[in-house]
């Protein structure tokens, strides 16, 4: 009667609230929810995220790349899809879904487990699944049991000529600890939000160089990087590995040789030996000038390739750079040269050579490009020769600070936990009571039906009752009547014990 | 009891909305974070002083009064090479109504630069942005080139991050210097 009323309230008054409650604590909304978040997971795999491609400009990347698919990728924002507000406020509203299907369905269960009667009617104890009865007993056969019960750890209540033993009440919840352990998980995922707390990129830094990277507070400096190969060709990478240091500020405050696999750690950052640039720079060389007819040496000067100077002096000559390209390409539609980046990987010098006395000469130095520098320098008068020369590498250091994985680990293991709960533990209750002479015992349990029976069977053993076996389970109708005529055996009166997981 | 039941969950629900809407909002200023927070057209452009190719100190307030284009580049980018020549024009044609250019260049080094200048006969003053401190983290440029439009009271008007035409900076330009007036 209660509940009609309350169910026509209900209905004449169903707030804005009411029917948001209900939209998040229907398990349908939920599945709907967890397969959009599958589907569009599986579509952020289908190229690298943004995170991950070798590029730093992911304009032009996909569609470099991919072609126009591609393109459209990068467009749609699936390049970045995890970091999206629609991919975010899906996970928010699966955890909103979690916490409000929880609170729907573990509120009354707990209530129903607090106020289950100790003192069953008969009738519906001899309706148990497992059932055993003995006449002709008296209360002490209810201490017997008392005692049998407590023996295997059972937590064993009493009233009057009635009793309960139960055992195992929190695995029935343990479906809401695996909620609570997502929730922690997703919280885990969130504290990458806080600011400072999650930080991932990549830093090259060239020999000495040193980098202030500003997400994570500190400056790396290279303090030389090795490169070893197997083969002479250099086509195998043996190991590189570099020395690395941590400045903050300009206070040094951490060394390591770093190798592959085995990271720095500093100030809950990883750094990463992650890769290197496969093409060496110029770093320093030393240039002679000689006579090209003559071969004869007027002398050397010493080049900083990165930043060379305006002009050099050999003995009486100056040499005036009219022009530095540090990665000298050839435009092969225009004619003309440019550099293709800002770093000497493959430096290119227009010199101006003079004397006092003489006009200058004009000519190009191109350490690796030989043939050109032979053939535009047919008619030249000098020949400048590198006869030492210091490259380099860059290493490409990867930095990782993730202050949520600890509370993601957390979450596993409370999700583990709730799983070791839910598959391993049972919840089992044994009635027993005592009614005109005769003595009913009744048990439940929500699953393992085999496990109780053996246990059954031991513990009315001590009071002597022979053992049985436990009846094949109810049918609806059955099922139904019985619930009618004993609603402590339903625990969640809702009905909603067969959906809780 | 069904009003209390009624309280608490209007409460959860409460919690929960605001919890995810405070969530959602920070989702979006972090996302926000990289792309361009501070530089808001119709703002006073950030000022910064910063050394030129001939070894003077400019400052980007010492042109107020003028239409300043600072347009950030660097010789290894190839539509920075392509846009120059449009650029030199625009600075030719528009010096004397009070138009000035300056050539940010982005971490590159004084010979190189120096080369690019000649080469291009490039005659508006190039400043050097040495570590990136104006280019990358003041201006948070992005692509380059990208070119920012200061009008004759230091607001920030326009910005453009693609290669140039002629025309194109005419057109923005023009109004910009004819609104002084």
């Amino acid at each position: 009667m209660k509940q009609v009323q309350a169910e026509t309230q209900k209905k004449k008054q169903k707030s804005l609230f009411d029917h948001i409650w209900d939209f998040f604590a229907s398990v349908k909304v939920a599945i709907v929810i967890i397969i959009l978040l599958a589907v569009t997971s599986i579509i952020g795999t289908i190229y690298p995220q943004e995170n991950a491609i070798p590029s730093p400009n992911p304009q032009f990347y996909y569609a470099d790349t991919y072609g126009k698919m591609g393109d459209l990728y990068y467009r749609l924002g699936l390049s970045d899809m995890y970091n999206s507000w629609w991919f975010l406020a899906l996970v928010l509203l699966l955890a909103i879904s979690l916490i409000i299907c929880s609170i729907e369905r573990v509120i009354p269960l707990y209530k129903s487990l607090k106020n289950q009667p100790i003192a069953r009617k008969v009738i519906a104890i001899r309706g148990d699944r497992l059932y055993a009865n003995q006449s002709e007993a008296d209360q002490s056969r209810i201490d017997q049991l008392a005692e049998a019960f407590k023996k295997k750890r059972y937590k064993v209540r009493r009233e009057g000529n009635a009793l309960l033993a139960e055992k195992g009440r929190l695995p029935r919840f343990g479906a809401y600890i695996i909620h609570i352990g997502l929730l922690i998980i997703i919280a885990g995922v969130f504290v990458r939000l806080i600011p400072g707390a999650y930080y991932s990129g990549m830093v090259w830094l060239k020999q000495g160089e040193r980098q202030y990277i500003e997400d994570v507070g500190f400056g790396l400096q290279n303090n030389g990087f090795t490169l070893e190969f197997y083969d002479d060709a250099q086509t195998r990478v043996k190991k590189y590995e570099t020395d690395v240091a941590v400045y903050v500020g300009d206070e040094e405050k951490a060394t390591k040789h770093l190798i592959v696999n085995e990271p720095l750690k500093f100030n809950n950052t990883l750094i990463f030996q992650n890769s290197y640039d496969p093409n060496p720079m110029f770093k320093r060389g030393k240039v002679e000038l000689t006579d090209k007819a003559s071969g004869k040496s007027y002398g050397t000067f010493d080049i900083n390739f990165d930043d060379p100077k305006p002009s050099y002096q050999v003995g009486e000559y100056t040499l005036t750079m009219i022009n530095y390209y540090p990665d000298i390409k050839v435009d092969p539609e225009k004619g003309g040269v440019y550099t293709n980046s800002r770093d000497p990987y493959n430096p290119g010098l227009q010199l101006s050579i003079s004397k006092p006395g003489m006009e200058g000469q004009t000519q190009w130095m191109m350490p690796l490009a030989p043939f050109v520098e032979e053939m535009l320098g047919k008619e030249y008068q000098f020949k400048l020769k590198l006869v030492q020369v210091e490259l380099f590498n860059m290493t490409g250091l990867h930095l990782q600070k993730d202050l949520g994985i600890p509370v993601v680990y957390a979450g596993c293991a409370v999700v583990l936990w709730g799983l070791v709960l839910c598959f391993y533990y049972q919840h089992r209750r044994i009635w027993a009571r005592l009614e005109d002479g005769e003595l009913h015992i009744g048990a439940n349990t929500n699953k393992n039906w085999i496990g109780l029976n053996k246990e059954f069977n031991k513990l009315i053993a001590t009071v002597g009752i022979d053992p049985v076996t436990f009846k094949p389970k109810a049918k609806k109708k059955a099922a139904q009547q019985a619930k009618q005529l004993d609603t402590p055996q339903s625990d969640a009166p809702h009905g909603k014990e067969g959906t809780e997981k | 009891m069904s009003n209390q039941l009624n309280r608490t969950k209007i409460i959860t629900i409460l919690v929960l909305l605001i919890a995810a809407l405070g969530i959602m909002a920070a989702v979006i200023n972090f996302n926000q974070k990289d792309n361009v927070a501070s530089l808001e057209l119709g703002n006073t452009a950030p000022d910064f002083t910063l050394k030129t190719l001939d070894g003077k100190e400019v400052s980007l307030s010492d042109y107020r009064g003028k239409v300043v284009m600072v347009n950030v580049w660097a010789s290894w980018c190839e539509p920075c090479r392509q846009e120059m020549p449009a650029i030199e024009q625009a600075y030719k044609t528009y010096q004397d109504q009070g138009l000035v250019v300056l050539g940010l260049n982005l971490k590159e080094k004084q010979v190189p630069i120096q080369g690019f200048a000649d080469t291009y006969g490039l005659t508006f003053p190039i400043l050097l942005d040495t570590d990136g401190k104006v280019g990358t983290d003041l201006y948070r440029v992005r692509p380059i080139p990208t070119t920012f439009f200061v009008d004759r009271d230091g607001i920030l008007r326009n910005k453009a991050e693609t290669p140039m035409s002629f025309s194109y900076i005419e057109g923005i330009v023009k109004p910009l210097l004819e609104a002084g007036r």
